[in-house]
């Protein structure tokens, strides 16, 4: 973990920040200290923010930025105002990690805009891990230009937690294109709400995918994809799918020595990596 | 006493009797084969035996070992001793063949087929792909007992071979008990089995120790005469 650690951008502990990592080519700052130096970031900012990251990619880095933000006392609120800026023709990779380590009764906010200037490339991972009694609620926007790419996939499993999270992907600037799969893992009577949109402005193309894996009989998933476009050169696709595990897959896994436990652990593993 | 012993097994699936009180044995160590037209309950009784749960016993038990496993759970039948190589896996996409024998072996020394070990367990897999990699995933585990359903289906006769040559090296030069399922037999010739057994409407019709017998008998009458078999077999 110490290695893990050190590699971190951002690391937010509960309601402190641990770690803050910035380079030449990418200005990280907590959200809060950017709006008081960056006058130009109030556009973007959709309210005064109080926690949060700003993350600032001005020049092609090899490097994969990563960042976490951890729950790991009880009854703590976090909330997160991040701000993501891709600046013209960059190629960037983002990690983004949110959880609670242990039963805590959570709730962590989190409002984020991703800002992809023209021509740019951005691959974004982002997972969320709550556990029992916690409340996650997240609200990410990707704002693309002419030519940008996003290709991303947002991971949440919620184990017992109640969970409520809103995506936009605005495809802009003419020749954007986005990938985006939303990945719902429910277990141990966890709850879902999911809205994603996709929004095609001109000749671009999209594709959102949502896929739901419901582990227990008393978990629920509700997921709302959408595609709206507004251009007749807009190509727009979505797929939405939610599902409990195979009791084919289940039952192979186990008839190699696996136990259910085990074998279902692998299998929501296949689901997040495929 | 046999290694494993099925005494008057019944299943029925959606209303239909699939196995009708049947009586199968195999001893340690020993190759038997097992014979019979689609539909005849092979599959079922392999899986029965290797404790896929989705099946209910209406009768009957499995002695593995002096042990009833009849209830046990497929995992703990592994631990016992029985694992198959299925007819038709599921593809699981997104888990790393590597990954998922590193999770399930209980061997250092196993068959591996390096080209398999970065792609998603079956996902994409021709036929004969996956027959081979059932293969290698239970040579990677301590077995008394191995099932293979129809390992010679679909496969070209140099597959045959490759195939035939894993079982004999992983399963039956180590003392490995081995049920072959085939419905044409091609593989019989290369793994010589000590009895075949016929299976017609989930009842073991015939048995003969020269399995020769055998497939004469069924490209004479083919199988749906093949009542007719218990005359030439040494039942």
């Amino acid at each position: 973990m110490k290695n893990a650690e050190s590699a971190l951008n951002f690391y937010q502990i509960d309601n402190k920040i641990d770690r803050i990592q910035g380079k030449e080519e990418v200005v990280i700052l907590p959200s809060n200290l950017a709006w008081k130096n960056f006058i130009w970031t109030h556009e973007y900012f959709d309210r005064k923010p109080k926690q949060g990251f700003f993350l600032w990619v001005k020049k092609n880095t090899k490097q994969k930025l990563n960042t976490l933000i951890e729950i790991t006392s009880k009854n703590i609120i976090q909330e997160m105002t991040n701000l993501i800026i891709i600046e013209k023709g960059i190629n960037a990779e983002l990690a983004s990690f949110c959880r609670s380590v242990k039963r805590v009764k959570g709730k962590h906010f989190a409002l984020a805009k991703i800002i992809i200037k023209e021509n740019s490339n951005l691959e974004f991972s982002q997972g969320n891990l709550w556990r029992k009694e916690d409340e996650f609620e997240a609200n990410y926007s990707f704002i693309l230009a002419k030519g940008a790419k996003l290709k991303t996939v947002i991971t949440n499993q919620g184990d017992g937690a109640k969970i409520n999270t809103k995506e936009n992907i605005y495809l802009k600037g003419k020749g954007s294109s986005a990938d985006v799969r939303i990945k719902m893992i429910a277990k141990e009577k966890g709850t879902f709400f999911s809205e994603s949109y996709m929004h095609g402005e001109d000749e671009v193309k999209g594709h959102l995918e949502c896929s739901g894996l419901i582990i227990d009989k008393k978990s629920k998933i509700t997921s709302i994809p959408g595609i709206i476009c507004n251009s007749n050169k807009a190509e727009l696709t979505h797929e939405a799918s939610i599902g409990k595990i195979s009791e084919e897959k289940l039952m192979y896994l186990r008839m190699r020595g696996l136990s259910e436990k085990k074998a279902t652990e692998l299998i929501i593993k296949s689901f997040l990596n495929s | 006493m046999s290694l494993l012993e099925v005494k008057n097994l019944e299943v029925e699936i959606e209303g239909k009797k699939v196995l009708d009180r049947l009586n199968f044995s195999i001893e340690k160590g020993e190759v038997v084969a097992l014979m019979g037209p689609n539909g005849s309950g092979k599959s079922t009784l392999a899986k029965v035996i290797a404790g896929d749960l989705r099946i209910n016993l209406k009768a009957g038990e499995i002695i593995f070992n002096k042990k009833n496993i009849s209830n046990s759970t497929p995992e703990k039948r592994v631990e016992e001793g029985i694992a198959l190589a299925f007819q038709n896996p599921p593809a699981i996409e997104g888990l790393k063949m590597s990954y998922f024998l590193d999770n399930i072996r209980q061997k250092k020394e196993c068959f591996t087929e390096e080209k398999f070990l970065n792609r998603d367990v079956n996902k994409g897999f021709s036929g004969g792909e996956r027959k081979i990699s059932e293969l290698m995933q239970l040579t990677c585990l301590n077995l008394k007992l191995v099932l293979l359903d129809e390992i010679d289906s679909g496969l070209d006769i140099k597959k045959v071979k490759e195939a035939a040559n894993i079982i004999k090296e992983h399963f039956i030069n180590k003392g490995v008990a081995v049920l072959i399922i085939t419905h044409h037999g091609d593989i019989l010739d290369l793994l010589k089995p000590s009895r075949t057994n016929i299976i017609i409407n989930g009842k073991i019709v015939g048995k003969d120790e020269n399995y020769k017998n055998v497939l004469k008998t069924i490209k004479k009458y083919d199988y749906e005469k093949c009542r007719k078999c218990t005359k030439f077999l040494s039942d």
